[in-house]
């Protein structure tokens, strides 16, 4: 079957091995990246990829739901909607309603670590992208009615997403109580008590502070040359005030001590499910040395139907009807590890949990073999060639990597990095997250009483 | 391998396009009949390969197998030639081939995507799966599983169920009204022997429609196909699926009781056959409608204006045998009720006086201006070129497309839209 894969940070890819001048295949390519900066400090990243006259605008902001303002949770992913609520120079529903008309297409999302704006759209079109993006970052002036609206989208987006979803209600208790002090306990679209308190002062105040050039990255990727673009940045973005770079005073996620656990009956569930999250090393944590190892692990338990996990729960034991793994490494806080498993008919969760508790300990002796580990970094080497082909992943990938503090050339050290991991290092990998006390459990079952 | 100047002619080519560097498309024949549709991009060592099997998919499973199609799909890299699931998997890690299904109601895929150094494995290895699948006991058993759990976790999803009861009534009579997936039930019902003659008759020897994108050259297109396809001796017989007519709404929307806070509405509405001249026309009509979730009609009254959704959107929807346009939004419980009444005035609204001249112009732009934007990868053009083969579009339906919708006129888009738009829609409404 080709079920759920592993959902390692999707934007990881390994080495790029292919030339951009066609015809020629050099052995050792790397994917051309570029950065500089602009007069007021600014960085701007490029990735060129000259297939189609196209380009994506990426516009990154160093804020994220991680740095809500205490009891305003949702503040960070609320102002995202704001942003399309009308400035001094353009009212509300014209930045969509212009990109729109020059053919672009736009979006953005609200990450814990950071905001992103992207417009994909005609090379030409860019400089009007440029001008919009520059008035939008410092001008925000939505009108009063806009903040009331836009906030019932934000609450009617958290009924969507979370509480129409069974499983989602469980994953945000889970993640509550596995961050006791860090913020991100909170739920990045917010409590839902604290949406409906959300106000245009809270917005404008959080705006002011974050929304700046030293704040911001600019990854542009597409058909497009430095040559080209540099003077445009400058143009629309450099002679902006500067501002001053975000510093994060984020509380301290404290030693854990102990293992947490929770069980959420929901009515409308038919199948119950176990999940488990561990705190993992990651970009940002003190033992990060470890994080490729951990994608590395990752991929070998819980990756897939090769995976040993897998191959021990579900085809040996049929004990489970899939399980998988999810690794978040990229991040700016704590990392974390996340598996779901879910139960064969007859099976309690209870019992599942045992059996996969006992393949846990087993990883800490071994997991698995010299070619186990061999296709593992084959696979991960590979995603980066793959990434290449499409220029939005590639400004998605650039922007998550320079959020979380890596730098801009991560991209092309990915595969070397990969190929050194040895099966010591995932032996520590596995050590460094497998820890009881640093673990929340998390039971989904059916009505109490129900079938 | 080496390159030859040939290659370099086409690369060169291929840069000097004006429109669609990406676009110029080759047919390729291969000596045992088999043919494909080719796009040359060597800036990345990959390959992209899309295969489509016609006559396949959910239209076709037999009554009380609902899903049997579908459960074929994910058996087909449990284990093939030689090779159980387990080496089957080992060998596409190994090589780091991303392998994907996907089904709908008349027609089963297949996607490969390899990196170039690795591509003669792969289609080795698509060989294997497409003309020797194991279907071995015990992988049957355990995809079984999974696929009843997956389909239990669906049904607490309230989109899941609104799709599948609205499916149920508005293709009633028609095999498109069946669940695509089964329902636990129906895929305990389906046996070994069904998904080896499933597979026989609608994929091994059903016609197929191919499509190569990527680092390879027309010379490697045709032994792959050769490989791939070692013989066509075999005819399907699959039985026809009949045309269909999407059913009007009744006095009040159908709904259907769930404990959820945010009751989840689907909708439908007659549309065109993807092959109706009239397509371009409905195209430009459902940008207006509900196409731009901020600028759309919909978008604007049921979101922007009173922000009672997170989405409200429509589309145009069509299968081979049927075409339609298909409405969706959800809000709150205690809103649900107005958010369907400010649906049913806009579509008075739009039955009474269509669109104007400047929602028409700005459509056209964006439709026009955004096309190539969806063509931006590999997989991208794949599955573009597998719908033009699949609605037979032509070869040239990328150079022509924008021209089509160019050409749509106000007075067009207002007898369709005096048409459709005169149809009682049909709602249907999960929540409490």
């Amino acid at each position: 079957m080709t079920g759920r894969q592993i959902r390692l940070l999707v934007f990881f890819l390994g080495v790029l091995i292919l030339p951009l001048t066609c015809g020629a295949f050099a052995a050792d390519s790397r994917q051309d990246i570029e950065t500089f900066t602009l007069k007021n400090g600014m960085q701007v990243i490029l990735v060129p990829n000259h297939r189609m006259p196209i380009v994506t605008h990426l516009l990154l902001y160093r804020v994220g739901g991680a740095d809500d303002f205490p009891g305003r949770s949702g503040l960070a992913h609320y102002n995202e909607h704001m942003m399309f609520q009308g400035t001094k120079a353009h009212g509300a529903g014209e930045f969509a309603r212009i990109i729109s008309a020059n053919g672009g297409v736009f979006n953005a999302f609200t990450t814990r670590d950071y905001t992103g704006y992207y417009v994909n759209i005609a090379k030409e079109h860019l400089s009007l992208v440029m001008q919009l993006e520059a008035d939008r970052m410092l001008n925000l002036d939505p009108d009063e009615q806009h903040f009331l609206k836009e906030r019932q989208v934000i609450i009617e987006e958290r009924r969507m997403s979370v509480e129409n979803q069974p499983e989602a209600l469980l994953a945000e208790e889970m993640q509550a109580m596995m961050f006791r002090n860090h913020p991100y306990h909170n739920p990045l679209i917010g409590w839902m008590q604290e949406m409906q308190a959300l106000s245009r002062d809270d917005v404008l105040s959080f705006h002011r502070q974050f929304y700046h050039p030293a704040n911001a990255v600019l990854v542009v990727t597409g058909d497009i040359t430095r040559t080209e673009l540099q003077p445009l940045a400058e143009k629309y973005y450099g002679g902006l005030p500067a501002g001053t770079p975000n510093v994060r005073h984020w509380q301290q996620e404290p030693p854990q001590r102990g293992p947490r656990h929770i069980t959420l009956h929901n009515e409308n569930v038919k199948q119950p499910e176990l999940v488990r999250y561990y705190i993992a090393p990651g970009a940002s944590s003190e033992d990060k040395a470890l994080m490729i190892p951990e994608f590395v692990l990752a991929q070998l338990m819980g990756g897939g139907t090769t995976s040993s996990m897998y191959q021990s729960l579900v085809v040996k034991q049929k004990l489970a009807t899939s399980v998988d793994f999810s690794y978040n490494g990229i991040s700016v806080g704590p990392a974390m590890l996340e598996i779901n498993a879910v139960p064969a008919v007859g099976v309690s969760l209870s019992q599942l949990e045992a059996a996969l508790d006992k393949e846990i300990a087993a990883s800490l002796v071994q997991v698995g073999t010299p070619d186990d580990l061999e296709r593992a970094k084959i696979l991960l080497k590979a995603d980066t060639t793959y990434a290449r082909d499409s220029m939005e992943s590639m400004a998605r990938i650039i922007g998550a990597l320079v959020m979380s503090g890596l730098p801009v050339d991560y991209f092309n050290q990915w595969p070397t990095l990969v190929d050194a991991v040895t099966a010591d290092d995932v032996h520590k990998a596995a050590v460094a997250v497998f820890k009881p006390e640093a673990s929340v459990t998390g039971y989904l079952l059916p009505e109490e009483g129900s079938k | 391998m080496s390159r030859s100047a040939g290659l370099l002619f086409f690369a060169f080519l291929f840069f000097s396009s004006p429109v669609f560097a990406a676009a110029k498309i080759q047919e390729v024949d291969a000596s045992n009949g088999a043919k494909a549709w080719l796009i040359e991009d060597h800036n990345l060592p990959i390959v992209t390969v899309r295969v489509d099997f016609a006559d396949s998919g959910a239209a076709y499973d037999p009554k009380d197998k609902e899903g049997l199609a579908f459960f074929v799909t994910q058996m087909l890299n449990e284990g093939a030639g030689e090779m159980d699931s387990l080496a089957l998997n080992r060998a596409l890690e190994k090589y780091a081939i991303r392998f994907g299904v996907d089904m709908d109601e008349d027609t089963i895929s297949v996607s490969l995507q390899a990196l170039s150094e690795f591509k003669g494995h792969a289609f080795d290895l698509l060989s294997l799966m497409l003309n020797k699948p194991r279907f071995d006991n015990d992988a049957v058993e355990r995809v079984r599983a999974n696929i009843v759990s997956d389909l239990k976790q669906l049904e607490a999803d309230p989109s899941y169920s609104a799709s599948l009861h609205w499916k149920a009534i508005a293709f009633a009579g028609h095999p498109y009204s069946r669940p695509k997936r089964g329902t636990p039930d129906s895929i305990e019902q389906i046996t070994r022997t069904d998904l080896q003659q499933y597979d026989r008759q609608h994929l091994l020897c059903s016609a197929r429609r191919i499509e190569v994108v990527g680092d390879i050259t027309a010379a490697e297109t045709r032994e792959m196909l050769a490989k791939l396809f070692p013989s066509f001796s075999c005819a399907s017989g699959a039985t026809p699926v009949r045309d269909v007519k999407i059913r009007d709404g009744g006095a009040a929307p159908i709904m259907v009781k769930e404990a959820v806070p945010q009751t989840v509405i689907t909708a439908s509405l007659p549309g065109v056959m993807r092959s109706d001249p009239r397509y371009y026309a409905l195209v430009v009509l459902n940008q207006v409608f509900g196409g731009g979730v901020l600028t759309s009609r919909l978008g604007l009254e049921i979101r922007e204006k009173r922000g009672l959704a997170y989405y409200a959107e429509s589309d145009v929807d069509a299968l081979e045998h049927g075409g339609w346009m298909s409405i969706h939004f959800a809000t709150r419980r205690e809103q649900a009720g107005n958010a369907i009444r400010i649906f049913m005035d806009e579509v008075e609204k739009m039955r009474k006086k269509g669109i104007t001249e400047a929602e028409l112009d700005a459509a056209k732009l964006y439709l026009t201006g955004s096309f190539s934007l969806g063509l931006d990868s590999q997989e991208a053009l794949a599955d573009y070129m597998a719908a033009m083969q699949r609605y037979r579009l032509g070869m040239d339906y990328l150079d022509r497309r924008n021209d089509k919708i160019n050409a749509v006129t106000l007075s067009e888009v207002n007898t369709l839209a005096k048409d459709i738009f005169s149809h009682k829609p049909l709602v249907v409404t999960v929540g409490q």
